[in-house]
């Protein structure tokens, strides 16, 4: 059906999504207080745009691709993302850090770990308060939070679709949940690396500081509250690979054939979601300025972005025979998608750029064929482009504060506890450019030379 | 309060900063009393040159070294730098007539901005704020920091320049300094009139 639809749609219909792409990503650096009133507006407007003269044009045939979308991705993506910020929101860090380079740097790769198991967000939003508590007596502060922004809240979501939300639409478009998990030598390489460089300029930095730092505060010991939610998040891993494991009957919905495992699935996700809010004392919540604020704004966009991602994925999947025939032949190589995607999720959110190099790969090399069969090919021979892809779209996110959704809200809260972040561009010149790029030109030579 | 003298010596810094600490060391002045008479300006964040003197000395041979003397110790420190002419040229002596440095900020937290104000309701004497500071607050208290949508439900911002006596200048200088989201210039120096003594 998407192929039909690609070959017969014009260009022109991907206007909407690139419009509300560039929206997201600089609205809110030119028109901020506007963006936050009205984001929803905005994203609802360029929504219809597309969708109106789709239905108007395709009808019963639009129809059914909107609620394919609807049922088949935007809903699992929100009910995985929704469930994954209550359950985090409800665990605590307590207690004071140091701020030495030593335990700044135990915290960055701890983060890093596990932003691929509870979400780069998750992992973010449950490490940068203890993260900025025990800087409050340092003098030099920014560079931690912008390599805890580089690591915590964007390479380190690369084990797993629970990791990065690309990774996700990747895993209900047909990639293996634990396929990921090979992208470790890339994990443990790039971020090695950061971690090192990291310790040796807060090192100097601490020297540096030496008689201007402020005595220390009393140490309170650290420790987590909000344990009840700890088996709940391993109920989400549960009930995310459970899904990708195990094949029951399909059921017919509007006319759509869904998976039971997965309609469980979300349904288990959305149990254990409630079941934090319900068993999580509502003092904790306070304690990590929980609000349900930032998951509103992602309903709202994505919904925006799957509706008017339609097209863009349609004509790509079309390969040759839709009218992007000429962007599908120019990339082939697994270097040119690594920094295509990459380039791309850095000014863009990461998780639409995903899907459509995805989808710009699968109809390059297999055009016309069904996406979870299509991918399951891409894995088998070319492997190595689905690898360019997931590493372009997790690590580029890093290089701008709009590359991806923690980045500016670390920022912010960083910014609210007396952090002097860089600006927009000095974050790009200053930290981004001189350390993450020739990271990258590093990880292509090592990973991703043609043989 | 404290006066000031601005010497320029041709000499390396490090040769001038021992010299100096030896000879208050032996006029018997204690550690806290040379801080307080002898400042140098990288440590307190003051300007001494401008871009074309700097190019100036780019282009010239030899080492020149500025920094700030208590003005009661001039005399008696220039007569010492003159017994080493060669070592210790002296190229200029200014009075201090004042100072001043430009300064901004914005700052997203209701208790650092109140304290980031009160630095500059309660100035030393001799120092002033120029009467176009007037720090505006913006508070949306519905608003909370998002992931696409990065506002603050609390805004403080302001711009001005503090200006006056030398030592009260560096003392609200070290004061924003505390604060990183407070953004301060270098600190100008006013000078007056040349004093010589020289060789």
């Amino acid at each position: 059906m998407h192929t039909l639809l690609g070959e017969r749609l014009p260009l022109w219909s991907v206007i909407p999504f690139a419009g509300l792409l560039l929206s997201i990503a600089f609205m809110p650096l030119l028109l901020s207080h506007f963006w936050h009133r009205h984001y929803a507006k905005v994203a609802a407007a360029w929504g219809l745009m597309f969708l109106v003269p789709f239905l108007a044009q395709f009808r019963a045939e639009a129809g059914r691709a909107i609620l394919t979308v609807a049922l088949h991705e935007y809903l699992p993506f929100i009910v995985l993302l929704w469930s994954l910020f209550t359950v985090t929101g409800g665990i605590v860090v307590r207690g004071t850090m140091s701020g030495t380079p030593r335990s700044n740097l135990v915290l960055l790769a701890v983060g890093t770990f596990i932003a691929s198991w509870i979400g780069t967000t998750g992992a973010s939003m449950l490490l940068v308060h203890p993260l900025l508590r025990g800087l409050e007596r340092r003098r030099h502060r920014a560079h931690t939070v912008v390599f805890f922004i580089f690591m915590v809240s964007n390479m380190g979501g690369l084990l797993t679709p629970l990791g990065d939300p690309p990774l996700f639409l990747g895993f209900l478009n047909g990639v293996p949940f634990f396929w990921t998990l090979r992208l470790w030598p890339q994990f443990f390489v790039l971020n090695g690396m950061l971690l090192l460089l990291f310790f040796g300029l807060d090192s100097r930095f601490y020297r540096r500081e030496e008689g201007a730092r402020s005595a220390p505060a009393p140490r309170e010991p650290l420790r987590l509250d909000g344990l009840v939610n700890l088996p709940l998040l391993l109920g989400i891993l549960a009930c995310v690979l459970a899904s990708g494991s195990v094949h029951l009957s399909s059921v017919h919905l509007f006319g759509l054939e869904l998976e039971a495992q997965d309609l469980l699935r979300d349904a288990a996700l959305i149990a254990l979601g409630l079941a934090s809010l319900r068993l999580t004392p509502r003092a904790l919540r306070t304690a990590n300025q929980f609000s349900f604020g930032p998951m509103r704004e992602v309903a709202y966009l994505f919904a925006g972005i799957f509706a008017t991602m339609i097209p863009a994925l349609a004509i790509l999947l079309a390969g040759d025979r839709g009218p992007l025939a000429a962007m599908t032949r120019t990339v082939d190589a697994p270097v040119e998608y690594f920094w295509i995607t990459g380039a791309f999720s850095s000014i863009l959110d990461n998780a639409p750029t995903y899907l459509t190099f995805l989808s710009a790969a699968l109809g390059e090399f297999y055009p016309g064929i069904e996406v979870h069969e299509a991918v399951h090919h891409l894995i088998e021979e070319h492997g190595q482009v689905l690898v360019a892809i997931s590493c372009g779209a997790v690590f580029m996110g890093a290089n701008t504060y709009i590359g991806n959704a923690p980045n500016f809200m670390v920022r912010s809260i960083a910014e609210e506890r007396g952090v002097a972040m860089p600006s927009f561009l000095g974050y790009i010149f200053r930290w981004s450019l001189p350390i993450l790029v020739p990271s990258f030109v590093l990880m292509t030579l090592l990973f991703l030379r043609s043989p | 309060m404290d006066a000031y003298t601005k010497i320029t010596l041709e000499a390396d810094t490090p040769s001038v900063r021992g010299f100096v600490r030896g000879w208050c060391t032996a006029r018997g002045l204690s550690p806290q009393e040379q801080d307080r008479s002898i400042l140098w300006p990288e440590e307190w964040g003051v300007r001494v040159t401008s871009f074309f003197s700097d190019i100036a000395e780019a282009l010239r041979h030899g080492d020149v070294t500025v920094f700030l003397v208590a003005s009661d110790l001039v005399p008696d420190l220039l007569a010492a730098c003159a017994v080493w002419p060669e070592s210790l040229r002296l190229r200029s002596a200014h009075t201090v007539a004042g100072a001043a440095f430009d300064f901004h900020f914005e700052i997203y937290d209701r208790d650092e901005a109140t304290r980031v104000q009160e630095i500059f309701a309660a100035l030393p004497a001799g120092v002033s704020v120029g009467a176009n500071y007037a720090p505006e607050v913006d508070s949306h208290p519905e608003t909370r920091a998002g992931m696409y949508a990065p506002a603050h439900s609390y805004v403080c911002r302001g711009r001005g320049k503090i200006e006056g006596d030398l030592r009260g200048v560096l003392e609200v200088h070290e004061r924003c300094r505390q604060h990183e989201r407070v953004r301060i210039e270098e600190v100008v120096l006013n000078l007056g009139a040349a004093i010589t003594g020289g060789p």
